[in-house]
C-alpha cells in the first residue's frame, strides 16, 4: 500500500457512519455520523462515483475545492475527505436545519431583529467568499444552514467558481431560478459578485413575506414575474441590458412602489432591499458595502444567534423509510415549495470546466 | 386612550379657533351621516350630567383614531336585523349601532326615527336618530367596552401625582376598574352609577383641571414639534444655499486661476487660490455660527450613532455588523487607475464593443483589484513601488 492509501484508510477510520438522512439531486447520500474519538456529530456526504458517466461529479469537486480553502464562522466547514471503494466521502460539520425549514415552519414568528440577524450572518459569510475571489452562485434559503446555536452557515458550493478572468465566459445557468438575477436570465456571460447580492435580496424579502418573492415557473416567467413586481428596466436604471445575449423585450410593466409590501421591516429595511435588488448589477452594493448599510445598525438590534427562532425536533435527522431513498426528491407531491438548483451539463469534460 | 385623543383634539381646535367638525371626514354622505359627525364632535359630552332625563346613559359606539379617519366595520354577510336587507340586495348597505348596541341599516333608521325619538324595535329603549354611530369593531361587545372605558377615562383622569402615596393611587385604580367591570357586565348598574355620580360631583374641579392640563400638554408638544420642524427646514435651506454659492465660487476661482496661469502669472494664481481658501473658511465659520448649537450637536450625534464603522461612533455596541478583517493586504498596495498590459483580451474587455459586459455587471476594475491582491497575498511581499 502506498502512502496515500494508508492515509486514506486512517482518515476513514476516524469517522463513524450513522443513519441515512437525506438524498440529494446529485445522487449524494448524507449520513449523520460521529467522530469516533470525540463523539461529535458530523454529516458525511457520500458521492457515488460509479453512477456518473464522466467519472467524478463536478459539483463535488467544486465543493471540495472551495470548502478546503474557505474558513469562516458563517461558512460550513469541511472536516475531512476520504474515499471508500469507488465513493468519495466528504465529512462536513453537522448542522441542524436550514433557513428554508425555518421560513416554512409557520409556528415560528419572525421579528425584524431576527431577519436582520440572519441577513447579517449570510452577508458576513458572503463577504468572506467574495473577498476570497469566489462567487457562490447558488444562494437560496435551502443552502443557508442553521447550526444548533443559531449560527447561519452558507453551504453547497457545488456551483461556486472563482471570479471570472478577463474575457473568459461563465455559464449563465447558475443560481436556482427564483433567486436568479435578471442579467443571468438574459444570458450574460460576464457577471460579477452582484449575482449573489441579488439572491441575498430575494432571500431577505422571502424572510419578510414567508413565501418566495419571485417564483417563476420558467426562465421567461421568472423575468416576467420580476418585472411585474418591480417594473421593466429602462436604459437609465440599467445601462447596457439590451445588449445581453438572450435579451428579448418584455413589454413594459409599470414601476410600482413594490417596497410597500415589505413595509413591516421599516424604512431602512425597505431601502436595503431596494439597494440589493437594483437591476443594474454595477449599482448593487458589494457585500462589504451592504454590511455597512444603516439597516444593520439601526434599532432594533439584530437578535443574538442563540435567541433566533428555530423549528422543533421533527426536523432533526431521522432514518429514511426505504421508499424515500430511491433517488426521488423527498418533498414530492403536493405543492412544489422547493426550487431545485440548476444542473450542470454533464457531457462536457469535467476537468476543462473545473479549471476554466 | 380614545378620551385622551378626543380631549387633545378639542384642546387644539379650541386653541386655534377651528371648528371641531370641520376637518373630520364623515363616513357617509347621507343626512344621518352628517348627524353622526356632529354628534361625534361632542360625543364625550353625552351623559347623565349633560343630557340627564329618562334616556339613561348613552354609550356611544364608534371609535375615531388619531388620524381623524373613520374606520368602519362592514362585512359581506351584513344583514339588517329589522328589514332583512342584505349586502347582496343593497351593496351600499350600512349598518349603524344604537346606544343600546343593536344594529340596523340607515334606511330603517330614517324610517323609524325621522319624526323624533322612538323606542328601539329590539329592546324598547327610547332612541334618537343622532345617537346612532358607525361600528368600528366586528364584535359589538368590544365596541361597548371601548365606549364604556372611554367614558370612564373621561371622568377618572387623576394621575399618580394627585395622590399622597402609591397605595392610595392603587386603591383608586382598583375602584375605577371595579366600576368599569360592573358597568360592562351590568352588575349593580344602579349603585355603580350612583357612586360614579357622587365621585364626579365631589371632584368636578379636579377633573376639569386635569382635562385642561392634558390638553395643554398635548398642545405644547404639537407646538414644539412645529417649531423644531421649521428650524430644521430653515437649516437645510441655509446649507443648500451655502453649497450652491460654494460651487459657483469654486467655478469662478478656477477660471480666474487658469486665466492667471495662462498669462504666466504663477504668483497671482497662488494668491487667488489662497484668498479663496481664506474666504471659504470664513464662510464655513459663519454658517456654523448660524446653526443653533444644540441642533448642530443633535445632528452630529445622530450621525455618530448610526454608523458604528465610523471613527467617532458613540452609539451602543453593535455585535452583528461586520468588522473588516484586521490588517489584511489591502493597505499593502493601492490599485492604479489602469493596468496597461498589451494582452489582447484585456483590450477586448476594456473596449466592450458589443456592450455585453457592461450589462452583465462584470467589472474590469474588480478583476484588476483581485489579481493584484492575489499576487500580493501569494508573494507575501509589499509590491514594488513606482512601477
Amino acid at each position: 500500500m502506498d502512502l496515500a492509501a494508508v492515509q486514506n484508510t486512517q482518515r476513514a477510520e476516524r469517522w463513524d457512519k450513522g443513519i441515512k438522512i437525506g438524498e440529494g439531486t446529485f445522487a449524494n447520500v448524507y449520513k449523520a455520523g460521529k467522530e469516533k474519538a470525540t463523539g461529535r456529530t458530523v454529516a458525511i456526504k457520500k458521492i457515488k462515483v460509479g453512477e456518473m458517466k464522466d467519472g467524478l461529479d463536478m459539483t463535488a469537486l467544486r465543493e471540495v475545492k472551495f470548502l478546503q480553502e474557505l474558513h469562516h464562522p458563517n461558512i460550513i466547514s469541511l472536516l475531512d475527505v476520504f474515499s471508500v471503494k469507488q465513493n468519495i466521502n466528504l465529512v462536513l460539520e453537522f448542522l441542524d436545519t436550514d433557513l428554508e425549514a425555518v421560513i416554512r415552519d409557520k409556528s415560528l414568528i419572525f421579528q425584524n431583529a431576527d431577519i436582520k440577524s440572519w441577513t447579517a450572518m449570510s452577508l458576513r459569510g458572503l463577504e468572506y467568499i467574495h473577498r476570497s475571489g469566489v462567487l457562490h452562485r447558488d444562494l437560496k434559503p435551502n443552502n443557508l444552514l442553521i447550526a444548533s446555536n443559531g449560527d447561519l452557515k452558507i453551504a453547497d458550493f457545488g456551483l461556486a467558481r472563482e471570479f471570472g478572468d478577463a474575457g473568459s465566459k461563465m455559464t449563465c445557468q447558475v443560481i436556482t431560478r427564483w433567486y436568479r438575477p435578471p442579467e443571468l436570465l438574459w444570458g450574460s456571460r460576464h457577471y460579477s459578485a452582484a449575482v449573489d447580492m441579488w439572491s441575498i435580496g430575494t432571500i431577505f424579502i422571502e424572510l419578510i413575506l414567508r413565501v418566495p418573492f419571485l417564483s417563476g415557473e420558467s426562465d421567461i416567467d421568472q423575468l416576467k414575474k420580476t418585472f411585474h413586481a418591480m417594473g421593466s428596466p429602462t436604459e437609465e436604471d440599467w445601462p447596457g441590458h439590451t445588449k445581453l445575449p438572450d435579451y428579448h423585450e418584455i413589454p413594459g410593466y409599470p414601476k410600482n412602489p413594490w417596497w410597500n409590501m415589505i413595509q413591516s421591516i421599516g424604512r431602512d429595511g425597505q431601502e436595503f432591499a431596494r439597494e440589493l435588488l437594483r437591476y443594474d448589477p454595477m449599482a448593487r452594493p458589494a457585500a462589504r458595502e451592504a454590511l455597512a448599510h444603516g439597516f444593520f445598525t439601526s434599532l432594533p438590534r439584530p437578535t443574538p444567534s442563540l435567541n433566533l427562532p428555530k423549528p422543533l425536533a421533527e426536523l432533526r435527522p431521522r432514518a429514511l423509510a426505504p421508499d424515500e431513498t430511491r433517488g426521488k426528491p423527498l418533498t414530492s407531491g403536493g405543492t412544489k415549495r422547493k426550487a431545485e438548483s440548476p444542473t450542470v451539463e454533464r457531457h462536457r469534460s469535467v476537468a476543462r470546466k473545473l479549471f476554466a | 386612550m380614545p378620551s385622551a385623543g378626543a380631549a387633545a383634539k378639542k384642546g387644539i381646535f379650541s386653541a386655534r379657533g377651528i371648528k371641531p367638525s370641520a376637518p373630520r371626514k364623515s363616513g357617509g354622505a347621507s343626512g344621518s351621516g352628517s348627524g353622526i359627525a356632529s354628534g361625534s364632535g361632542s360625543g364625550s359630552r353625552i351623559g347623565p350630567s349633560a343630557k340627564g332625563g329618562d334616556e339613561g346613559y348613552l354609550y356611544l359606539a364608534g371609535v375615531k383614531d388619531g388620524s381623524k379617519r373613520v374606520s368602519e366595520f362592514s362585512s359581506e354577510q351584513d344583514v339588517c336585523p329589522i328589514c332583512h336587507t342584505d349586502r347582496q340586495f343593497n351593496p351600499t348597505l350600512r349598518l349603524l349601532v344604537s346606544p343600546c348596541y343593536h344594529r340596523m341599516c340607515e334606511s330603517c333608521i330614517d324610517r323609524l326615527f325621522t319624526l323624533g325619538p322612538e323606542p328601539c324595535p329590539t329592546c324598547g329603549r327610547v332612541l334618537r336618530k343622532a345617537n346612532f354611530q358607525h361600528q368600528t369593531f366586528e364584535d359589538l361587545r368590544v365596541e361597548r367596552e371601548v365606549s364604556v372605558r372611554r367614558r370612564m377615562a373621561e371622568t377618572f383622569n387623576k394621575r399618580e401625582s394627585d395622590f399622597e402615596n402609591m397605595r392610595e393611587y392603587d386603591d383608586y385604580l382598583e375602584n375605577v376598574e371595579n366600576w368599569t367591570f360592573n358597568l360592562l357586565n351590568e352588575i349593580d348598574v344602579e349603585a355603580t352609577e350612583k357612586a360614579i355620580a357622587s365621585y364626579t360631583r365631589s371632584n368636578t374641579s379636579l377633573i376639569a383641571s386635569n382635562k385642561e392640563r392634558l390638553a395643554l400638554e398635548l398642545l405644547s408638544q404639537a407646538e414644539r414639534d412645529e417649531v423644531d420642524k421649521r428650524g430644521r427646514e430653515e437649516r437645510v435651506r441655509m446649507i443648500e444655499e451655502a453649497g450652491r454659492f460654494e460651487r459657483a465660487e469654486e467655478e469662478r476661482v478656477k477660471v480666474e486661476i487658469i486665466d492667471a496661469l495662462g498669462k504666466g502669472l504663477v504668483a497671482k494664481a497662488e494668491e487667488v487660490r489662497g484668498r479663496h481658501e481664506l474666504a471659504k473658511q470664513h464662510r464655513a465659520a459663519t454658517l456654523a455660527k448660524a446653526m443653533p448649537a444644540n441642533q448642530a450637536k443633535d445632528e452630529a450625534k445622530e450621525e455618530n450613532t448610526t454608523d458604528p464603522l465610523a471613527d467617532d461612533y458613540t452609539g451602543p455596541y453593535v455585535a452583528i455588523p461586520y468588522n473588516p478583517p484586521e490588517g489584511g493586504y489591502r493597505d499593502w498596495y493601492s490599485p492604479k487607475e489602469e493596468y496597461v498590459d498589451g494582452r489582447s483580451w484585456v483590450v477586448w474587455v476594456k473596449e466592450d464593443r458589443e456592450g455585453k459586459v457592461r450589462g452583465g455587471g462584470w467589472d474590469l476594475k474588480t478583476f484588476w483589484n483581485n489579481e493584484v491582491e492575489a499576487g500580493v497575498i501569494s508573494l507575501g511581499l509589499e509590491p514594488l513601488k513606482g512601477l
